[in-house]
């Protein structure tokens, strides 16, 4: 007792990093399962972060709307020419809406269940990522209350983000396919059969690897999830930006450009399955 | 320095850090505020500020963000020893001190993160870290030194004064005893 009343700020060093050691033990064994207390401080920090973060977006849009002045009316101009394009493919669109009547009840014929009858889905803004430059874990103004639970997907408009990681009353959790150390299930959309797994490489990005060596897939092919395990079908990956052959494995492998810019999230919507 | 101004501006940064800073981030990064006040408070400051608030906010930010809870708060801390260390040897009156000691600060911290990620079994890649990191130190230097230039003064009590000693009063004191 003397030597540690003697050594006080030696003890007391090697007991917060003793402490500090325990957490992070504990916590690793625990993943994705905070307690009282975590859940607590973690909504504390939305109800805050939340009216900062729609702010700051705000002066963002503001003040890139004042520099980007004369960009902005280019791109009016253009959007307007894109307008009147697709008023023209609503028209033929509406041509081809027996066309979907016949085909759907087809498949009700036929017995397919459409993903959109499985899943209902939540819309939610991000409220806050993690800043850590390295991860793109964030938290979204939704959660058990909205019916969004632990490891429901999340998706945007370009594609697969990734998975609730934990879900509290109004908050969530949400780590990335990127960061993900589980492995995701794929098919080439350009040829269904070729299946494939891929996972994070570590590097802020996706590889994986092809189920048949000798599957034909090439540099530009579109991935979308295949629908075996965590994430329903049909939800776009990225593109393949490499394959090669690697003679250790005997496999051939791929590496991912990810569909969606995981940097600057905004919506997201949450798939619940019903 | 009171507790609980410090205790305030780090609640400030980790809200700025997780909410506006995204916004603003410059070729995908955006800087570590948490991190850059660990090492102003362990490095310019008397008392704990740096090693306390490190610790608290770092085990707020793995509530919030991380997968595994204490990895920030173990680093924040660690760098802030080192930071405190650093004063043995550097003069806290220069700005080129505060540049080493940021440096060193930021260089030590991903390299905590990782080393501990890598024992956990996560396969993140130290090449891509530190390839990250040359923008990371520059954004950190500019933060750290904009940050010392504004406190600067509350700091050093006789700016002209070159013979003056410029310490803290406790300081002088320790060394009086000496």
């Amino acid at each position: 007792m003397n030597w540690l009343r003697e050594h006080k700020i030696l003890t007391a060093i090697v007991s917060v990093l003793l402490v500090l050691t325990m957490i992070i033990a504990f916590s690793n064994s625990q993943i994705g399962n905070s307690t009282y207390l975590g859940r607590t401080i973690a909504k504390a920090m939305t109800f805050v972060q939340e009216p900062v973060s729609n702010a700051g977006s705000g002066v963002k849009s503001g003040i890139g709307g004042i520099l980007q002045f004369r960009s902005i009316l280019k791109e009016n101009e253009r959007l307007k020419e894109q307008v009147s394009d697709l008023n023209r493919e609503i028209i033929k669109m509406r041509l081809t809406e027996a066309e979907l009547e016949e085909l759907r009840s087809l498949s009700d014929i036929l017995g397919y269940e459409d993903i959109s009858l499985r899943y209902s889905y939540a819309t939610a803004n991000v409220i806050a990522m993690d800043g850590s430059n390295w991860f793109n874990l964030f938290t979204i103004n939704a959660g058990t209350d909205d019916g969004i639970y632990k490891d429901a997907v999340v998706l945007n408009g370009d594609g697969l983000i990734g998975r609730v990681l934990e879900a509290g009353p109004d908050w969530s959790k949400v780590i990335s396919v990127i960061d993900e150390s589980n492995s995701v299930s794929f098919i080439v959309f350009r040829d269904m059969q070729l299946l494939g797994i891929l996972s994070g490489d570590g590097k802020g990005s996706l590889e994986g690897y092809m189920i048949d060596p000798d599957a034909a897939i090439i540099e530009g092919d579109l991935l979308i999830t295949s629908g075996i395990g965590l994430y329903p079908e049909g939800i776009p990956i990225g593109k393949v930006t490499g394959v090669e052959w690697n003679n250790d494995t005997l496999l051939k492998t791929v590496t991912i450009e990810p569909s969606a810019y995981f940097k600057n999230l905004k919506k997201v919507t949450v798939l619940i399955k019903k | 320095m009171k507790y609980r101004y410090s205790l305030l501006s780090f609640l400030i940064a980790f809200i700025l850090q997780t909410t506006v800073m995204n916004h603003f981030s410059i070729f995908q990064m955006s800087p570590n505020l948490i991190l850059c006040l660990v090492v102003v408070y362990s490095f310019l400051y008397q008392g704990y500020h740096g090693i306390i608030n490190g610790i608290l906010f770092g085990l707020i930010v793995d509530v919030c963000f991380a997968e595994v809870i204490g990895i920030a708060a173990l680093s924040n801390f660690i760098v802030s020893l080192i930071c405190i260390e650093l004063k043995r040897y550097l003069n806290k009156d220069s700005l080129i001190s505060v540049v080493i000691a940021s440096s060193v600060g930021t260089m030590a911290y991903s390299l905590l993160y990782w080393s501990i990620y890598k024992m956990l079994g996560n396969d993140y890649d130290l090449m891509y870290v530190m390839g990250k990191e040359a923008v990371l130190l520059i954004y950190h230097i500019l933060v750290i030194a904009i940050i010392y230039q504004i406190i600067s003064h509350s700091i050093i009590k006789h700016h002209g004064d070159r013979y003056m000693y410029r310490g803290s009063l406790q300081e002088a004191r320790s060394l009086d005893r000496k």
